[in-house]
């Protein structure tokens, strides 16, 4: 029991309704961990300090709970989590009680402490949203097991487990099934259509302008939905090529050979 | 009737007998808080799901409050004779009515502590073990802090009901303003003693509630 206890000081964690002692300051609620681990009084007061500057609520010291906006209660919650120095920082539904915008700047203070002080963070959480932004691995969970785990891009791209697929179709929206593009077929035969597959690497983001410049092509752009994630981006485009044979298809091979935008030519049935 | 002026009340004995009201109330306030904070924390933490969960002494416990608030206060009193005698040598005066009103009073005080700590978060005793916080931590920087207001109007209430209570006890013979209304007024059909004794209860307890009022509301940061 009292290795467990010692233990749980080596994890921080943030909890979705933040948790905060009301009848404590800001400052007195990142002090209590410190208070539980025994620190001294001086050095906690220097730490309350610093972590009071590293989530952004100076000023607020001497403010209580019941003051602060959803935003800032859960920041003196990150705060008060990391007081310990843990080394890994657990957030449980951690912006799901929060607002879009002050989501975003709660995970880029997330991914800010993250990269600074070089500490694990585990998400808990439903909101794909979250995931796609800030993290790198994802493991999904159904009845209390872990189904289906793997890059975040792997897994966006290519759920297995029908679990998966219906959150990943929250971000991505549903696959949808080809548009009826007979109409574009018919207006311009000689016209090429292709599926661009994009799966991670920032490099080929220029793509469809470095193609216009190279070919001798028209480049149509006719649906798509790419998202970006902490490894790319990532996502499906459809486009339409207008030109020459002979160059829409060194187009088509350059995006072959020379990228990892998977391509496809779609066949127009006659 | 006797109701011209206040021609029977002596005030050196009004103010005695205030003091001691004072006194009793003061003191058993003081035993109660203590002794119902011990009850309301032993049934907090053995409830089912609780920290120290424990069906056997939650069942102790929580009789015991039952029992002690079933039995009106008056019998009370005689069914502790034995007792108060043991514990502070007679049975009269004002500190031979500390052990009836404390036991009393606590078991209805545990109640309200009991009411107050269910009432805080359990996020926050969540968190608070989530960091490695003793039970020891919890209770005293956890569970007392954040249901304090809810602690100190559940005092205040009480403390109005021992002021019943003194009164009570002042009758078979513990002092303070019950038994100046009830010898000096009553019995000598003086009623405008009993009247004094009355307003000056009444400010009592009007004090206790605003003193309590006050120190809620400066607690609660919520």
């Amino acid at each position: 029991m009292k290795e467990l206890r010692k233990s749980r000081r080596d994890i921080g964690m943030i909890f979705q309704h933040f948790n905060l002692l009301w009848s404590r300051t800001v400052a007195e609620n990142i002090a209590f961990p410190l208070e539980i681990a025994n620190v001294p009084k001086a050095e906690i007061k220097q730490r309350v300090q610093e972590l009071i500057n590293l989530v952004g609520l100076s000023g607020r010291e001497n403010a209580y709970p019941s003051q602060l906006s959803g935003g800032q209660k859960q920041r003196v919650g990150i705060a008060r989590a990391l007081a310990n120095r843990p080394k890994v920082l657990l957030c449980d539904e951690a912006t799901s009680a929060l607002d879009p915008e002050t989501t975003n700047a709660i995970l880029d203070l997330l991914m800010d402490i993250n990269q600074r002080l070089g500490l694990t963070i585990i998400m808990i959480t439903h909101e794909m949203h979250v995931i796609r932004k800030v993290c790198n691995r994802v493991a999904v969970m159904e009845d209390g097991k872990v189904v289906e785990q793997g890059d975040v891009l792997h897994l966006f791209l290519q759920p297995k487990q029908p679990v998966t697929k219906k959150f990943v179709q929250q971000v991505m929206g549903i696959e949808d099934e080809e548009t009826d593009f007979e109409r574009l077929f018919q207006a311009n035969p000689t016209a090429k259509i292709a599926r661009l597959h994009f799966v991670g690497e920032t490099t080929n983001q220029t793509l469809i302008s470095k193609l216009a410049k190279l070919f001798a092509v028209d480049i149509n752009i006719l649906q798509g939905k790419i998202t970006q994630t902490q490894l790319g981006a990532y996502g499906t485009l459809y486009v339409q090529f207008i030109g020459e044979t002979g160059e829409m298809e060194k187009a088509i091979a350059f995006i072959k050979n020379e990228t990892s935008v998977e391509v496809e030519v779609l066949q127009h049935e006659l | 009737m006797n109701f011209n002026g206040l021609e029977n009340v002596k005030f050196d004995e009004l103010w005695l007998a205030t003091y001691e009201t004072f006194y009793m109330t003061i003191l058993a306030l003081i035993g109660t808080f203590i002794f119902g904070l011990i009850l309301g924390l032993l049934l907090y933490l053995t409830m089912k799901d609780g920290i120290w969960e424990n069906k056997y002494i939650h069942f102790i416990v929580a009789a015991f409050v039952n029992v002690f608030r079933a039995i009106p206060f008056i019998i009370l009193i005689f069914l502790l004779i034995p007792v108060t005698n043991v514990l502070v040598g007679t049975i009269r005066g004002p500190n031979a009515a500390l052990p009836a009103l404390i036991i009393g009073a606590a078991p209805f005080y545990g109640r309200l502590v009991e009411i107050a700590l269910k009432e805080v978060d359990k996020g926050v005793v969540e968190a608070a073990k989530a960091m490695g916080a003793k039970t020891k931590t919890i209770i005293l920087k956890v569970l007392l802090p954040e249901s304090m207001p809810a602690l100190v109007s559940g005092i205040t209430v009480t403390a109005i009901a021992l002021i019943g209570y003194t009164t009570m006890a002042g009758v078979i013979g513990a002092g303070g303003l019950g038994n100046y209304a009830y010898y000096f007024g009553f019995q000598r059909r003086d009623y405008d003693v009993v009247f004094v004794c009355t307003i000056s209860i009444v400010v009592i307890v009007f004090i206790f509630q605003l003193i309590g009022d006050y120190i809620s509301n400066k607690l609660d940061k919520r």
